[in-house]
């Protein structure tokens, strides 16, 4: 009769766990939390995705799925500055993917870093910083200025952005729209530029091409500097100096300038800008990759 | 004299190693003993051999371009295998045959390795890293290069040192193992080319080129290599 006494509570607790554990398996997640349109906001996840979207209101709201495994979703921090963050066990192996849904004001400065999980921003008018290991970035927005990062992953860029740095080790990045300001970095990445008129581009690739596809400003700096990647601009006229070294690749021009023929094989090339034109430079050293200067 | 004890002094015997009244006394054995005749019949021709081994082989081709990014790793663990050998040598008895073949062995290919790196030179002309410039070199370029090569010693000491700390960091060690071999790749590439050229004018930013991009490869696996 003792034993009886206790064997409906364990019963009904094993019960209550078994029921639990699906449950627990993916925690649907639905937070609200004021968010100035100037503050700050910081979002951390490491697989699975997360997917931003700017609104008009002064408030965040998060919603998706928290991984089976993850510890907590953790947002701290107040309406200036706040920290969303995916905090995972100590040591945890086995903790299946969360998916973020957030909407954000659209002018706050925002700040995602994630591991394998995928970063997807839309009508964005912030400034961004954006950073995976190995989770492809995609950004379309009108920020201010952009930090893309990544290691892996690929980098798809539609940004409004006049200052815009990009690095990655061996993903791709395509940028549509960004202007001004431009800085990238990859070593077998390769590398794309669609649009946009540019006073400043530095761009190095050890292995990964580049193909520019823009319009340079005729005061512009543009510096272009890989191992083995070739290098392809295509403009509609070349109102710059310009200064294209190679060791073993080929060069080929389609302006003609100075005489040059349109290919040339090793070594430096250099021929000045026309006369009445402004004071910009574009530079291109490669090692063993060609170079081709193609008219639109 | 016993024959085992013969047989553990001949190799001291052939080196000269042997006070007079244990020479007479092996003398004596090995008269009388066919076998340590034999052994140390065996043992001169070892020798013999070993003294007529070239002190150089030029390599069939040229194994530079491929080495020379690893020349730090390549030395160390030169270094390193190289003690656990001679620890090996304290704690085995090997037999002499065995000892001198292996050492005449690794005797060739010590030298020949060090002739077939034309960027080692003597050594009062060696950097802190062994590695010189060759002639005709602008000596600002070849300081730049230098510079660069110290401080990707220094990532690697630190990679190495966090590869110890933390060896499961798993995107960090894919980063490097997929990507470390196309920088690699790329300073052996100019190196070869700088040294084959050096007054080529703008190898030598080629080549720091492809040192910087293993400078920042290596600061990126650092950082990540911290925050994990």
């Amino acid at each position: 009769m003792n034993r009886m006494r206790w064997m409906v509570p364990a019963a009904l607790t094993v019960a209550l766990i078994l029921l639990a554990t699906p449950l627990m398996a993916q925690t649907e997640i639905n937070e609200t939390r004021p968010l100035n349109g100037s503050a700050t906001l910081s979002v951390s996840n490491i697989s699975g995705s997360v997917k931003l979207t700017g609104w008009n209101r002064d408030e965040v709201q998060v919603t998706g799925t928290l991984g089976k495994g993850a510890e907590e979703l953790r947002i701290s921090g107040d309406a200036s500055r706040m920290d969303i963050e995916v905090v995972l066990p100590r040591h945890s192996r086995n903790v299946k993917p969360t998916q973020l849904v957030i909407s954000l004001p659209r002018t706050c400065r925002l700040d995602v870093s994630t591991v394998s999980a995928d970063i997807d921003l839309n009508d964005f008018d912030g400034d961004i910083e954006l950073q995976s290991v190995s989770g492809d970035i995609t950004a379309v927005c009108r920020s201010g200025g952009a930090e893309i990062s990544s290691v892996s992953g690929e980098v798809s860029l539609a940004c409004d952005s006049d200052n815009t740095e990009v690095e990655t080790v061996s993903g791709d990045v395509r940028i549509r729209g960004v202007h001004g300001k431009l800085s990238g970095n990859t070593v077998s990445g390769d590398f794309l530029v669609e649009g946009g008129t540019f006073t400043s581009i530095t761009a190095e690739t050890v292995s990964g091409n580049l193909q520019f596809d823009g319009a340079l400003d005729s005061n512009a700096r543009a510096e272009v500097n890989t191992h083995s990647g070739d290098v392809v601009f295509l403009l509609d006229g070349l109102s710059l100096a310009c200064s294209v070294e190679t060791f073993s690749g080929k060069i080929t021009n389609e302006f003609g300038l100075n005489g040059i023929s349109d290919e040339y094989s090793k070594g430096t090339v250099r021929w000045e800008a026309p006369a009445g034109s402004g004071n910009g430079e574009l530079e291109i050293n490669t090692f063993s990759g060609n170079v081709v200067l193609k008219r639109k | 004299m016993k024959h085992d004890i013969a047989t553990e002094l001949l190799n001291d015997y052939l080196d000269g190693e042997l006070d007079a009244p244990l020479v007479e006394d092996l003398e004596g054995h090995v008269k009388q003993c066919v076998t340590c005749r034999g052994e140390l019949e065996g043992l001169r021709q070892l020798l013999a051999g070993a003294a007529a081994l070239p002190r150089t082989i030029e390599p069939g081709r040229d194994l530079w371009p491929a080495i020379a990014n690893e020349t730090v790793q390549h030395q160390k663990g030169v270094e390193s295998t190289t003690s656990r050998f001679l620890q090996r040598l304290g704690l085995f008895s090997w037999s002499w045959p065995t000892a001198l073949a292996t050492a005449a062995v690794v005797g060739v290919l010590f030298f020949s390795s060090f002739n077939a790196e034309p960027l080692v030179g003597p050594a009062e002309n060696s950097s802190p890293a062994g590695v010189t410039s060759p002639e005709g070199t602008d000596p600002q370029g070849a300081a730049l290069v230098q510079s660069l090569e110290a401080e990707c010693r220094e990532g690697d000491r630190e990679l190495d040192a966090y590869s110890r700390v933390a060896p499961d960091s798993s995107s960090v060690s894919r980063m490097l193992r997929e990507s470390m071999p196309v920088v690699d790749q790329a300073i052996a590439e100019a190196r070869a080319a700088w040294l084959s050229s050096p007054d080529e004018p703008g190898l030598a930013r080629f080549l720091a080129s492809a040192y910087r991009a293993k400078v920042a490869l290596q600061g990126r696996a650092i950082r990540m290599a911290s925050e994990s």
